[in-house]
């Protein structure tokens, strides 16, 4: 086929990929921002509000207020329990469960919760990772050229029945299937075993073993010493990855080494937040709620490219 | 320790991941510097053939920008979505010239693994450039996860069947395949 055709073609899925999306994105909604600064300002600290409540507040009614929460509730900000909603902290990186879970045994406003992340950033997952993608990648670039035959090989095994290509092809999409199964899994077992939550007044909360409720606890009082640790692999994973992450030690009073929790999201965010638990110091969270709620739930507008500060 | 407290400001800056990113400029000189690269070395193997260099290069922009560029606004993700939608529909226009070429229809194995290629190919890679399609739980993207999941079966069966596995041996390799399409195509928690 003429090359033009394939030039059409990706100028063709351009524009309709493009133009849907363009189409269909909210690009401003203001009722879902004007729900979020008032439950901002009014309800954090995880205070409970009902939908009626919240509609004659706003005066709003309940249909439009009630499909708003249930955007909030899908972005992570907002959590249904009984008897109405609270206001998730937006530094909290949890399931919903474990963020119950976390609010139930700490009795107290979690203000930060994430789980530690070994997996994001440990050299030997991501060459076993790198592995299993570039094996058939090889292939691939090897059948194409029929490098030492292997195009032929493959034919006469398959009697003829099979293209290369397409079986190369073919296994790429498995090693692709198999990379994001293998993601999966480790996300459930990091869940299951590694979380660590910052209360107001409980300070650091943590699992010490798998079948831990988080015994381990690190009382505001006893932190002498917070310090971030961010190693090569973890810092190529914060410039090129999804999640930033990176080691934060808690050092403290009577112990010699530090309590050392590995591969955290948002690090320096982490280390603000023990540093303003240990002086007492919360202010910046209701002063800035509404832009970390914003980012949190990537509600547009927050999102601009301009260097000016946000006042 | 008062002092300390009426001191220490916290610096909540408008989009935290910038302070773990690359500068801006810098992201989108790194991306254009390696669209460079990839450009030479095309140039070097693929000169004869037009068509497969630039389906490569489609390939292989889509897979580095959202892990180069990770400026978060409108216009990167359209920028994104448009790509994505380059690349698939190219991506598509080969597999379909490569089968036109193919005898026996869809009694050829190479049509079913093509197809299950589709599949996987284009769900996976609008997930690593959309982000937010990976982790949005809505009725709908549940009910398009399982339709994709309907045809993978049935794609899976016949290509099973068409290598000669006998029908309990196609049942349970096309389930177990299909299960594990649908594992990592359906909505996941971010952390």
């Amino acid at each position: 086929m003429d090359p033009i055709f394939y030039f059409l073609a990706a100028i063709i899925g351009a524009v309709i990929f493009g133009a849907t999306y363009y189409f269909t994105r909210k690009r401003q909604d203001p009722i879902l921002i004007k729900i979020l600064e008032h439950l901002t300002r009014f309800y954090l600290d995880e205070k409970k509000f009902t939908l009626k409540k919240l509609s004659e507040e706003l005066q709003l009614p309940e249909d439009v207020i009630e499909k708003a929460l249930v955007k909030l509730e899908k972005a992570g900000l907002v959590m249904r329990i009984s008897g109405g909603y609270v206001l998730v902290d937006p530094l909290v990186f949890l399931t919903p469960q474990d963020y119950e879970r976390a609010i139930r045994l700490s009795k107290d406003n979690i203000i930060y919760g994430a789980y530690q992340l070994f997996y994001l950033a440990h050299p030997l997952i991501i060459v076993i990772q790198a592995a299993i993608l570039l094996i058939p990648v090889i292939l691939l670039f090897l059948v194409a050229f029929n490098f030492y035959g292997i195009a032929d090989m493959i034919r006469n095994f398959f009697g003829g029945q099979v293209d290369p290509i397409i079986f190369s092809l073919f296994l790429l999409a498995i090693s692709i299937l198999l990379l994001d199964i293998i993601n999966n899994f480790l996300k459930m077992y990091t869940r299951e075993k590694y979380s660590v939550v910052v209360g107001f007044h409980a300070g650091i909360l943590y699992d010490t073993n798998p079948s831990d409720e988080l015994s381990g606890r690190i009382t505001r009082g006893s932190i002498s010493r917070v310090d971030i640790d961010i190693n090569w692999s973890q810092k190529l994973n914060n410039l090129f990855g999804t999640i930033p992450v990176g080691d934060v030690e808690v050092w403290v009073h009577g112990r010699k080494t530090p309590i050392v929790f590995k591969s955290l999201p948002y690090p320096r965010e982490l280390y603000s937040v023990i540093r303003s638990i240990q002086l007492g110091s919360l202010q910046w969270r209701k002063r800035h709620a509404r832009e970390l709620a914003l980012w949190r739930g990537r509600i547009y507008p927050f999102y601009t490219y301009s260097k000016r500060r946000r006042k | 320790m008062s002092s300390e407290a009426e001191e220490l400001k916290i610096e909540i800056r408008e989009r935290f991941e910038d302070a773990y990113r690359l500068p801006v400029n810098a992201q989108i000189s790194l991306y254009i510097f390696l669209e460079l690269v990839v450009i030479g070395v095309l140039y070097n193997f693929y000169s004869g053939n037009l068509v497969e260099a630039f389906l490569i290069f489609l390939f292989v922009s889509s897979v580095l920008y959202p892990v180069i560029i990770k400026v978060r606004n409108f216009y990167t993700e359209l920028i994104a979505l448009s790509l994505y939608g380059a690349t698939i529909f190219s991506v598509a226009l080969y597999i379909f010239e490569l089968l036109l070429m193919t005898e026996g229809g869809t009694s050829n194995p190479n049509v079913w693994m093509a197809i299950i290629f589709l599949l996987i190919f284009g769900v996976e890679l609008f997930h690593h450039m959309y982000e937010k399609a990976r982790v949005l739980k809505t009725k709908w993207v549940y009910i398009v996860d399982l339709v994709l999941s309907i045809f993978f079966f049935y794609a899976a069966y016949n290509l099973f069947s068409l290598i000669g596995a006998d029908i309990m041996w196609t049942l349970v390799l096309s389930s177990i395949s299909t299960l594990m399409f649908f594992f990592a195509i359906k909505p996941e928690a971010p952390f």
